[in-house]
């Protein structure tokens, strides 16, 4: 494995036209940009580390194989996206059940969640965390789905729906749905006051 | 009472585009005229809090990172991954596969062109008028129906004489040359 640039400088496009001439180096930058944000996204839908791992590295190796069709009129990322989530409901709906959220799992495990440095804050927030990760895991897929790409990717409504193969119109619908259920069910968590 | 429920219906429609407010996806016209609601209403307002702190909260809590480990073999994973999905290319129904996977549209294409091959083959079947079947060529039909047993002719006229091979039925044939 040779060394790579720096992959936030350098351009989407420049490495996936250095990857059509053949230049494995240049997807590998690509692979080491996103491969953390494929990981997140799969995991929400999925909820299982070793799963989640499988699916992103599974999608990265068939955006290689079919990079010839990519034709560049969305970002890399959406494209890479639409794999991926075509790939993880596929996965969640083979696997026929929804694994329930658990801290103790590898992809949840100490360390792997974002640096908090105050302990007690750390307590709480993990306490909270807890109870909105389960309310977010019993949403129906297709909302957790877009949940995950507004909220932690922040992807515009356009993205989400080029990637879940719907309108906009769906989109608004799937996350006024998943943000109300999550109001009904986390009750008092989400009251500022 | 009219202007109540007006007002509880125009909260309704308002609650419904507060997602899209805060994602920063409403028109500006929608967005003003929402603003201007949300400024008189108290409850559009509590529930515009709301959802900014639920949002603020999913984006803390959701959000996991590869541990070192995984982060160094990610990479060789999907090269290794690369490498076996070639070898399996070579294996056309995997490459058909993976066209359907990446086309959905052409699954729904392929099973219309094949609906209406298989409905043409079956409606050519079943409207084809029916060809009686071949007369077989028994012993009996290679058996002439006819002998002729004799010809006698002269300077005008000719007489043929035919019998059935079983000799129940003569025929005689006259030809005569028609006098000009």
């Amino acid at each position: 494995m040779g060394a790579t640039p720096e992959f936030g400088t350098v351009d989407d496009q420049d490495l996936v036209l250095r990857t059509k001439a053949g230049d494995r180096s240049a997807f590998e930058v690509l692979v080491r940009k996103y491969q953390n944000r494929a990981y997140n996204v799969a995991f929400q839908i999925l909820r299982h580390h070793e799963d989640a791992l499988d699916v992103a590295q599974e999608a990265f190796a068939r955006a290689y194989l079919s990079i010839d069709r990519f034709r560049g009129s969305a970002g890399f990322y959406t494209w890479l996206y639409r794999i991926l989530v075509n790939l993880a409901i596929d996965h969640a709906r083979a696997r026929g059940k929804e694994t329930p959220i658990s801290l103790n799992e590898p992809g949840m495990a100490e360390g792997q969640r974002e640096h908090r440095p105050d302990p007690r804050a750390l307590l709480e927030t993990k306490e909270l965390g807890e109870q909105i990760a389960r309310a977010v895991a019993s949403l129906p897929i297709q909302q957790r789905t877009a949940l995950t790409l507004r909220e932690i990717e922040g992807l515009a409504y356009r993205e989400i729906a080029r990637i879940m193969d719907c309108s906009t119109g769906t989109v608004m619908s799937r996350l006024h749905a998943a943000r109300q259920k999550l109001q009904q069910m986390l009750g008092d968590l989400v009251n500022p006051s | 009472m009219k202007a109540l429920l007006f007002h509880q219906s125009d909260c309704s429609t308002v609650v419904a585009r507060l997602g899209a407010y805060i994602d920063g996806e409403l028109a500006e016209s929608r967005r003003q005229s929402l603003e201007a609601h949300i400024g008189s209403c108290q409850s559009c307002s509590a529930e515009l809090d709301q959802l900014r702190t639920l949002r603020d909260h999913l984006r803390q809590s959701l959000t996991v990172s590869l541990a070192g480990q995984d982060v160094q073999r990610f990479w060789d994973n999907v090269e290794r991954k690369i490498q076996e999905a070639k070898a399996r290319r070579w294996l056309s129904l995997d490459r058909v596969r993976e066209l359907f996977w990446f086309y959905p549209k052409l699954k729904w294409a392929s099973a219309a062109v094949l609906g209406t091959t298989v409905l043409l083959f079956t409606a050519d079947l079943l409207l084809r008028p029916a060809i009686p079947p071949p007369t077989p060529l028994g012993p009996t039909d290679a058996r002439p129906k006819t002998v002729v047993e004799s010809v006698e002719g002269g300077p005008n006229s000719s007489v043929v004489l035919f019998s059935t091979p079983d000799q129940q039925l003569k025929i005689i044939w006259v030809l005569e040359q028609r006098r000009s």
